[in-house]
Parts: structure tokens; sequence; C-alpha cells
């Protein structure tokens, strides 16, 4: 009978082990899957960020699937398992954005830049015009001699503007249109880059990528 | 003592003793020569850094780049270039633009463009893209 109860003691007591060698190796292998993702955005307020684990359905473009897993801060640090997440920026006047991650096992750094919409940008720039054109003929006395300002058009959280000039001089060598990049800092807009006919990325790392985009190049007018 | 080592030769076991010992050592060399990193030439590593340099800007590929009315050049910076424009028009600097971004649509975005012919009108005999 005795024996019988110490048999069954170290049947039991080898199980519970094995159990727990076996469950310790699970937690250990799932911690080791995860991933570190950090998330870094401009803040603009009102608006929100929000992640949300992706339906796997679609691996290109994943729907979301579920409630939100968080709302997600700036400089947020998630760990995040192998499998598609989809983060989502909303807010009044900001402009609706999706961005998806796919965490595996490297650390990665996902940067969003967010932005107000296009009609809380028109809406803005009715007042920022005037003076972003102020701040540029100040900038040189000759700008207003010799071009035209033309596409003032904000960006971002409506403190970045690109504009281009326009040649209107006498030297037909010189009718290249410029490219100008400006930004509002303490109330004030100071030119951040240009004008030049083109800007790279490295002289206004912080400029937003549309911004970028919308002066790249045009044709002068005349051919020569 | 001659003696000594002469019969400890002949037994067996210190035969066999040694016998063990020189495969133990033979393969010891053997996977030391195999599993020690071999230096690369320097010829080696110039053919790796060019390939890394190309893989990062592959517009390198063509440029420079002739015309009879613009040429483009580079220079190298770090691990990145600095792309020149040769052409006093302002039609051809464009054209010239065009023929980069065909073959990288952010040309523009990602190297500073020196357009060596072009002074700007904003500022006073400097040659300079601004």
């Amino acid at each position: 009978m005795l024996n019988k109860k110490i048999l069954f003691s170290i049947i039991t007591g080898m199980i519970l082990v094995t159990a727990a060698v076996f469950g310790a190796k699970y937690y250990i292998d799932y911690r080791n899957s995860l991933t570190q993702v950090t998330f870094t955005y401009n803040s603009i307020p009102g608006a929100t960020v929000k992640l949300y684990k992706g339906d796997r359905k679609d691996l290109v473009n994943p729907n979301t699937k579920g409630d939100a897993i968080a709302t997600v801060k700036s400089g947020g640090q998630y760990q995040l398992e192998d499998w598609p997440y989809v983060a989502i920026v909303s807010g009044d006047n900001i402009e609706p954005t999706k961005q998806i991650i796919y965490p595996h096992q490297t650390a990665i750094t996902i940067t969003l830049n967010i932005s107000k919409n296009k009609s809380a940008l028109d809406a803005a720039l009715t007042n920022e015009q005037p003076l972003i054109q102020q701040a540029l003929e100040t900038s040189n006395t000759k700008l207003s001699q010799l071009y035209n300002i033309q596409n003032v058009t904000l960006f971002g959280d409506g403190n970045w503007a690109s504009a281009r000039l326009s040649y209107r001089g006498p030297d037909s060598y010189s009718r290249d249109y410029l490219a100008v990049v400006l930004q509002k800092q303490n109330g004030t807009w100071q030119i951040a880059a240009g004008p030049k006919i083109t800007i790279s990325r490295a002289e206004v790392p912080n400029a937003p990528e549309a911004l970028l985009w919308s002066i790249t190049p045009k044709a002068p007018n005349e051919s020569n | 003592m001659n003696q000594f080592f002469t019969s400890l030769l002949k037994s067996k076991k210190v035969f066999s003793l040694l016998i063990i010992i020189g495969i133990m050592l033979v393969g010891y060399i053997a996977w030391v020569s195999i599993n020690t990193t071999r230096t690369k030439s320097s010829s080696e590593t110039y053919i790796e850094h060019q390939q890394k340099f190309t893989e990062n800007n592959p517009l390198v590929k063509h440029i420079p780049y002739k015309t009879p009315f613009y040429s483009i050049s580079y220079d190298t910076v770090g691990d990145s270039i600095e792309i020149k424009v040769f052409t006093p028009s302002p039609h051809y600097r464009y054209e010239a633009l065009q023929y980069m971004m065909f073959y990288d649509q952010e040309v523009t975005l990602k190297y500073n463009i020196v357009f060596v012919d072009f002074t700007s009108p904003l500022v006073d005999k400097e040659v300079t893209n601004a």
C-alpha cells in the first residue's frame, strides 16, 4: 500500500516537473519570438494613433481585427507577436492614415507622419499665405523683383510650407523654377531650405514627405 | 635513459596512446584551419565596398553621363554621392534631372545636386545651386 502511494507520488511529481519544464520552455520561446516596436510621430492636437491586430487573410493590406490593443504614444515601445498589425491615425481635421507593421524579431522603429487634412490646411492657408509671402520677400530684396511666388501650400501640422518661385527677370539663363521650404517657429515663418532648383531630404530632415514631393523640379517656361 | 625510452616505445599501450594523441592533434589542426576566418585581401575588401556602394547608390551605374548639351558627374561623399550637373541652359538642367529621375524617381530628394553653371539671381557673384 505504502509502495503504491510512493509510486503514485513519484509519477505525479515527474508529470508536474515535465509540465513545468515544457511550460517554461513555451514561455521562453514566446518571449523570444516577440519584437520590440517603437513608435514615433509628430504630435498634433486632436490626433490619436491606435494599434490593432491585423487580419491575416490579406497580408498586403490587412484589415483590423477586433478592438484596438493600444492607444500608441510617441516614443512608446510595444512587444508584438510575429503577426501583421495596423496603426491607424485619426482625429478631427486629421488626415486619416493607416500604417501596416510586420514585426519579425528584429527591433523596429515606426515613424508616422501625422498631418492635418486638406480642408484644414487650406483653411489655415488663407491666414498664413500673406505671412509666408512676407517672410519670403523680406528674406531677399531681389526676390520680389525677379520672381513670382507660386503654389504656396501648407503641410503636416500647418507649420510647414512649400512655395515655388517663377523667374520673371531679364536673364534667359536663369529661368529655372526655384523651390523653397519654410517652417513656422515661435509664430514666425522662416526659410528652412532654398530657394534652390532641388532640395534634398537631408536639408530638411523633419519636413513632411508630401512637402518634399511637392517641390520636385518643374520644366522652365520656355525652351532654350 | 635511452633504454628507458626504447622500452617505453616498445610497450603496446604507450604506442597506442601516442597514435591516439597524434590523430587528435591532426584533427585539431584540421579543425582550427577550417574554422579560422580567412583574412580578406585588399582587393576583396575593395570589391565588397564597391558592391555595397553601388547597392546604396544605384544611380552610379548610369552616371557620369555626357551629351552635347549637358553632362552629369558625381563626387563620393562618405557612403553617398554629390551630383554635379554641367550646362548653362535651364532647359538642359531640367533634361539632366529627367534623365536621372528615369533611373531613380527620388534622385532630387536623396542627393545634393549642384548645378555648376547656375548662378542664382538672388545671390551676387556666387556660383551655387542656391
